[in-house]
């Protein structure tokens, strides 16, 4: 699946969410279902810089292909990284990099979020995105 | 304050921090095992107004091993309603992260 792909399946299925509690409770349900990451990865180094919820960040590249661990102890941060993960894990460098991720107004989280909330989503975009430049020939 | 302490530690999965005899009237809490940034967006949602995070104590967060939490001020024009709505709401976030 490409990232476009990835993002119209996203936006399909918050499309059933009427309401900031439903599509809420998706983020908390798709949260709990992620995977948390080895505790090796949960370093101070692989802390995300001035994001207000810890949040760790992990890549690795294989194959031409760029994957993630990324772990957060807030639910709703995990519910974000869930989707991010979905669009952009096992994706080449050059794809992430210059990715539009639409799907983040399409389904509401800009608009819903607070601006501290908001920062740690770009944040977290800002350094998937910039952390590809190491595999990139 | 009575009042709202009263109806605080009677909800389940509620930890409050700070017992004194003589404070202000500060709820700072945690929710079950929810981050205090996720209490403090869906209060937001429901229109209650709540500091979350450190309230650059950091040391002291060091010291209960914990992120921070979650802190509501009451001050002279809070009712008791609003104190019952607060408690209500608490009750919908513990129930949406179950």
């Amino acid at each position: 699946m490409n990232i476009q792909e990835a993002q119209e399946e996203i936006i399909n299925e918050f499309k059933n969410f009427d309401n900031w509690m439903d599509r809420d409770n998706e983020l908390i349900k798709l949260g709990k279902e992620l995977p948390p990451i080895d505790s090796k990865y949960k370093t101070e180094d692989n802390l995300i810089k001035a994001c207000q919820v810890k949040t760790w960040f992990h890549s690795t590249f294989k194959d031409g292909k760029v994957f993630y661990d990324i772990d957060s102890s807030s639910t709703i941060i995990r519910g974000i990284i869930a989707l991010l993960i979905k669009v952009l894990s096992g994706q080449k460098p050059a794809d992430i990099k210059n990715a539009d991720l639409y799907f983040i107004d399409k389904i509401g989280l800009r608009e819903d979020f607070s601006p501290i909330r908001a920062n740690s989503l770009w944040k977290l975009v800002n350094k998937i995105k910039s952390d590809v430049a190491k595999y990139e020939q | 304050m009575d009042y709202g302490t009263t109806k605080l530690i009677a909800t389940d999965g509620l930890r409050l921090y700070g017992r004194a005899e003589n404070k202000t009237c500060i709820f700072s809490f945690l929710l079950d095992n929810i981050h205090s940034y996720d209490v403090g967006m869906f209060l937001d949602k429901m229109s209650i107004a709540v500091r979350v995070g450190h309230h650059c104590t950091q040391p002291l967060w060091d010291h209960y091993k914990v992120e921070g939490s979650v802190r509501a001020s009451l001050a002279f024009y809070n009712t008791f309603e609003e104190i019952d709505y607060f408690c209500e709401a608490l009750k919908k976030i513990q129930k949406m992260f179950k």
